[in-house]
């Protein structure tokens, strides 16, 4: 609590100066109704945004480092399960994707979806318009891979009981380990901190705040009554049922497009960007040694594979 | 437990066959929601520590208020969703990705295999959770 306290206290005054950069609170009023929301989300509809990047995503493997990473972890799964005297073939589907070329669909599913693609939730109007607030069906790769392999298969794969790393794929994990786990688990909180710190703190920052307030009067004028937009997404009436209703997806889709023409993200995600870069600073050490520790095991990765 | 006998308590429960039930996965519904924290699931607890009231699931879920703490201890009855103090992961492999918001929306904190964790500042922050795989990433 003291970490997020200090950031409140410090940060405002801090980042007062920069404005309100990409709020047009003037576009609000073109949003009078429902109908005109759903047609200003179809104008949109063919424009690419450009992919959010975050300053904490410095601190995580990048896609070309996960397909380093993928390739080295299904040739050792292969090759350790070959070992066990089971068929190559046989580990498919492996848990990062499915069978035939698995590591390389895998990321190629991962690079079609922008990693931050909900973290405002919903955000593109053709998602909406399909599935409202809730997110578009994807493989559950984990239930797929427990339910495809025998159970022999599982033990050679997982390993032999509960909390036993003496699978495949703890094995495979083994080939791009760090020494030093205690400094990783670190590195890993510390992400998580400034994460969650960086989050709460844009939140009440009076930018967002100002934000939300345009995106609430854009959502008003099309008759829907939310103060911020995470109380839309949240909203109980859309969760107790798996697919979205007519409501749920009239709702997203007006979402969509006050988030649109309010600027909402771009203002948004820039105050979050600065809550998360003078957090980094102020542990700048701690970071760079766990960015040292990601580079290593990507480092290993490439080793194993020449 | 091996998955062997895993899976036959987990059926010894539902009273089916075990020769219908070739998977690990397809026994879920057996142990899962119950309260008691096993092999596989990922279990919410009302306090810290992993104490109170828990709730126990096999799989994804994109909205925790669907879901009330079950078993007997503080906070059993209230919903598990912005409810939860601590996580225990109980999957062997698979990382515990739990989200800010609803259908894996806002930012995420993650659980790494057979470990728990007091969610910090995302205490009474979690709305839904999705199984990753760590190295490469990938979300169910």
């Amino acid at each position: 609590m003291t970490a997020r306290t200090t950031v409140l206290i410090v940060l405002p005054l801090a980042l007062a100066v920069a404005g309100c950069g990409g709020a047009r609170s003037d576009d609000v009023a073109v949003v009078a109704d429902s109908v005109t929301a759903a047609r200003s989300a179809g104008q949109v509809a063919d424009r690419q945004p450009a992919e959010l990047v975050l300053p904490l995503d410095e601190y995580a493997f990048s896609e070309a480092e996960d397909e380093v990473l993928a390739a080295a972890a299904e040739a050792a799964v292969r090759d350790c399960f070959e070992a066990r005297g089971f068929d190559a073939a046989d580990a498919d589907p492996l848990p990062f994707g499915s069978a035939g070329g698995a590591a390389a669909d895998a990321v190629d599913a991962a690079d079609a979806a922008d990693k931050h693609e909900r973290r405002y939730a919903v955000a593109d109007p053709e998602v909406a318009a399909r599935h409202g607030y809730h997110p578009p069906d994807t493989t559950d790769v984990r239930q797929e891979f427990y339910e495809s392999h025998t159970e022999a298969e599982l033990t050679a794969l997982v390993g032999t009981q509960d909390g036993a790393d003496d699978g495949c794929l703890h094995e495979a994990d083994e080939v791009t380990a760090v020494g030093n786990e205690a400094t990783l688990r670190e590195g890993e909180l510390l992400v998580s901190e400034v994460q969650a710190d960086a989050w709460h703190g844009a939140m009440a920052d009076p930018r967002v705040q100002d934000a939300f307030a345009a995106w609430s009067a854009c959502m008003a004028a099309a008759g829907y009554r939310y103060d911020a937009p995470m109380e839309a997404n949240d909203d109980p009436a859309w969760w107790s049922t798996d697919v979205a209703g007519a409501d749920e997806i009239a709702t997203a889709v007006a979402d969509v497009a006050c988030k649109d023409s309010t600027g909402l993200i771009a203002v948004w995600s820039a105050v979050e960007a600065e809550y998360q870069s003078e957090l980094i600073a102020q542990n700048q050490d701690g970071f760079d040694a766990y960015r040292a520790l990601l580079d290593d095991q990507v480092a290993h990765a490439r080793a194993a594979a020449r | 437990m091996t998955f062997s006998r895993r899976l036959i308590s987990a059926i010894a429960i539902l009273g089916v066959s075990g020769a219908l039930l070739a998977g690990l996965a397809r026994s879920a519904s057996a142990a899962e929601h119950d309260g008691g924290c096993e092999g596989l699931e990922l279990c919410f607890y009302f306090n810290s520590g992993a104490g109170g009231a828990d709730h126990d699931f096999r799989y994804k879920v994109p909205d925790l208020g669907q879901y009330t703490f079950v078993a007997p201890g503080q906070g059993s009855g209230l919903s598990v969703k912005n409810n939860a103090a601590s996580v225990d992961n109980r999957d062997g492999y698979f990382t515990a990705r739990i989200y800010f918001n609803s259908g894996y929306a806002g930012p995420a904190d993650d659980v790494s295999p057979l470990t728990w964790r007091n969610l910090g500042d995302t205490y009474n922050d979690n709305a839904s959770f999705n199984w990753c795989h760590k190295k490469p990433l990938m979300c169910g």
